[in-house]
């Protein structure tokens, strides 16, 4: 070959691998499918497939009235969906509704006395607190009326909660949304000056919280948390007007911080005055704001997920009805705090929307044990249950067999907020669910109010680690970083999007348009000009694979990568694989500089105490890769170790082994917790490879480099 | 994904560290100040430096002979690593 050619070639091929660079290659056992119970489908809300239909791409957008209809409206739309102004996308235009009508008011005359909320308090020896839905309404209407009376509030102000998973939460939400007053609620957890400077920016005048609550077994002091948020809004030019307490326990006050005369009130006391009240309702536009949610990662201003009231409402009743199967007469729970976006969806406005019965939890998952979720699902009678991958994991790990203990039965049963491993997922499915509910794994964010990927648990089989399709009426696709579409099937990943707007989209970013566009839309944008939708597809910010049927699997975070003759291994999924060898404790990947493959795999393992090294075990660890991920990924070498070098944190150090591995400088290993094992490791791996003539020629400066910072990715 | 809750636990559970740490708490504060404000991603390198920090403050406790501290500071220093571990937050 020439040098024109071969630098023709070389031109190619380094374009060939900045195409791939831009797919990010992810090899994943496909899982089997687990078909919903008969039983579950016979009596689910979307069991005729007919369905799909319905809400196929040809119907768009007019396939989501069938939500809007769900709903009591004080005047109907005129428009279903204007795309005048893009990406501002507008919903249910000319429609009129409130919120809390539709949560409490429309239930009264068939479900008044049925509970709406039954709340748990942490201390188990605590009576839990039964809420009808005309208790619900009744308690509504007084904090309604204090807030306009005394709070002074109007239609399209804001408030600000600072409030933990008490009954006083859902309640000051619908008293907000009666008046049309946007709320605004800070997860109890977040720190005095998290929540003062949603305060600030949202611009509240107004912070309603609680003096404590139960964590842990401990009544946390949470009014001194409002003295720092009151401070932290100040000091970005917000003047807090009033406090107002909830009091755990009314009469008695369990905090530390004393109450500022003429800025803080126990509500309690101020109630008084307010017995019996009945208070309007405000009709509200559509399009008008229900409440903001903000979001975390911003060393600047704060991110304020701004949801309308009709969109929002009408896409969390409909995805309520359909992927949570939510009947009036269940008793669900989310086990979720309503201080995200999945509390504010699937605890209060979707449920109640559909006047069913919705737990709420004041505490712990694990308090006083492993059990207590079970006994409350057993004592209460709990058939939806509802929670996140991190909860099952601290479950699986704490209490692996206590469901079985408990006489609960659920039929349904979500997983939410994280991709779920395929093992954990079965550890739900077999355990907490005993064999007989389905399973929604539900994508979604904060931005986007309600699920965008799941299978309808009726019709479609549950595959462990997907999420499943787009949902009725949402269609997703996997774009590349140059905005090609990566084919389904094609095992490779890229960036999720969804091509279409759907009701619940949040509106903008509050007080932040320019925000908004540049970081959901500007990057797959076709033409800025365009008021057609399908030039504004809306960036998700999450990686995906899309399956061969349709199925997505959203990628966890980004990883090392190990280049295998052109194919990239995730080291995540290479040490997953291995640890479900059940002989082994840890394991590390890394790559070794080869002549023909550019990289090959090299798999340190540790055994669990008492165990043994054996061939046997090095043959598993290799054919438990194969299996998971494919003979491309086999180690060359499968090293058992009595430890991993490690830093005090425990950080596996894997830069040094793969030093080793390449016979290369292991560089400082001043700072790892067991420095010996260094010169162990290097004489067992070392020998071994120069007993085979398995020695490295000696490495380039760039491979060296390459080596030494492996294992650095974020 | 709606990952916030995350965010979230690990602010709460560094609150409660914060309220054992005696010396330490401005360094727990500064941290927890830094989860709340971080991209989801910068989570992992934080674990890290919080582990480390429980580490620290233990021994601290220990190293002054205060055993009451030391237990307030080891029961929220294992709920943390418990929760960094379920979360999948673990130093690589």
């Amino acid at each position: 070959m020439t040098d024109v050619a071969g630098k023709a070639a070389s031109d190619q091929q380094v374009a060939a691998a900045a195409l791939s660079e831009a797919q990010i290659a992810v090899h994943w056992r496909e899982e089997e499918y687990f078909e919903p119970p008969p039983e579950f489908t016979a009596q689910a809300n979307a069991n005729d497939p007919a369905i799909l239909e319905r809400f196929g791409e040809e119907h768009f957008p007019d396939c989501f009235i069938e939500y809007a209809e769900m709903l009591d409206w004080d005047r109907k739309w005129d428009v279903v969906l204007d795309t005048s102004n893009p990406p501002f996308w507008k919903w249910w235009v000319g429609g009129r509704l409130n919120a809390s009508v539709n949560c409490v008011d429309r239930h009264l005359p068939t479900r008044g006395s049925h509970n709406a909320l039954i709340w748990v308090p942490e201390p188990e020896d605590e009576e839990i607190q039964e809420i009808s839905y005309e208790d619900l309404h009744r308690r509504i209407n007084e904090f309604a009326a204090l807030l306009r009376d005394f709070g002074k509030v109007e239609s399209g102000e804001r408030i600000t909660f600072h409030l933990p998973m008490v009954p006083e939460l859902p309640v000051s939400m619908l008293a907000c949304a009666r008046l049309g007053v946007i709320h605004s609620e800070v997860f109890g957890g977040f720190s005095g000056t998290a929540c003062g400077q949603r305060i600030a920016d949202s611009q509240s005048k107004i912070l309603v919280t609680m003096d404590g609550y139960y964590r842990n077994g401990e009544l946390i002091d949470h009014k001194a948390k409002a003295d720092e948020a009151v401070e932290a809004a100040r000091s970005e030019g917000i003047e807090v007007e009033k406090v107002l307490v909830w009091r755990r326990y009314p009469g008695e006050y369990n905090s530390q911080s004393p109450m500022v005369e003429g800025r803080d009130f126990f509500i309690d006391e101020l109630l008084s005055d307010y017995q019996g009240a009945n208070v309007e309702p405000v009709s509200m536009p559509a399009e008008a704001p229900l409440f903001l949610m903000y979001t975390s990662g911003t060393t600047g201003r704060p991110k304020g997920c701004q949801h309308s009231t009709g969109g929002y409402l009408s896409y969390v009743t409909g995805t309520s009805k359909y992927y949570q199967d939510i009947h009036p007469d269940d008793t669900y729970w989310c086990f979720a705090d309503i201080g995200w976006i999945t509390g504010h969806s699937y605890i209060v406005y979707g449920p109640l929307s559909l006047g069913t019965t919705s737990v709420m939890y004041e505490g712990v998952p694990v308090y006083p044990d492993a059990g207590r979720p079970w006994r409350i699902a057993e004592k209460l009678g709990v058939n939806i249950f509802h929670t996140a991958p991190t909860t099952i994991r601290m479950l699986r790990k704490l209490g692996p067999d206590e469901p079985a203990k408990y006489d609960y039965h659920f039929k349904h049963m979500t997983t939410v907020g994280e991709p779920i491993e395929p093992d954990v997922w079965r550890w739900y499915y077999h355990f907490v669910g005993k064999g007989n509910a389905a399973i929604v794994d539900t994508w979604w964010q904060t931005e986007n109010g309600g699920f965008l990927g799941s299978t309808l648990p009726g019709l479609q089989p549950m595959k462990p680690g997907s999420c499943g399709p787009g949902v009725l009426g949402v269609f997703p696709v996997v774009y590349d970083e140059n905005g090609d579409e990566v084919p389904k099937g094609s095992g490779k990943a890229g960036n999720i999007c969804i091509c279409n707007p759907w009701p619940e989209i949040f509106q903008t970013i509050w007080g932040q348009p320019e925000r908004f566009v540049d970081t959901y839309y500007a990057k797959y944008c076709r033409n800025s000009d365009s008021t057609d939708w399908r030039d504004w597809p809306y960036f998700a910010g999450d990686g995906a694979v899309q399956a061969a049927d349709g199925y997505f699997r959203i990628l966890g975070r980004v990883d090392d990568v190990i280049n295998v003759a052109g194919h990239r291994l995730g080291t995540k999924e290479l040490e997953s694989a291995a640890v479900e060898v059940d002989e082994v404790a840890e394991a590390a990947a890394v790559p070794v500089i080869d002549e023909i493959r550019g990289r090959v795999v090299e798999m340190y393992v540790a055994l669990k105490p008492g165990i043994s090294p054996s061939a046997e075990i090095e043959q598993k660890v290799s054919r438990m890769i194969d299996k998971d991920i494919g003979k491309i990924a086999r180690p060359k070498n499968v090293w058992i170790v009595a430890d991993m070098p490690k830093t005090r944190s425990g950080k596996i150090m894997r830069r040094v082994i793969a030093s080793i591995s390449n016979f290369a400088d292991v560089g400082d290993t001043t700072t790892l917790a067991n420095p010996e094992i260094v010169d162990a490791i290097r004489q067992q791996v070392q020998s071994a490879k120069a007993a085979r003539g398995d020695v490295p020629r000696e490495l380039s400066e760039q491979e060296k480099r390459e080596i030494a910072a492996f294992g650095q990715a974020e | 994904m709606t990952k916030q809750y995350l965010v979230g636990q690990f602010s709460a559970l560094l609150g409660d560290l914060e309220g054992t740490a005696a010396d330490w708490r401005r360094a727990v504060h500064r941290l927890r100040r830094d989860v709340e404000r971080s991209r989801l991603p910068a989570l992992v390198p934080l674990a890290d430096e919080v582990l480390s920090l429980c580490d620290t403050i233990c021994w601290g406790f220990l190293e002054h002979g205060d055993v009451v501290g030391f237990r307030r500071c080891a029961e929220a220093a294992a709920a943390l690593a418990e929760f960094i571990e379920s979360a999948g937050l673990s130093p690589r």
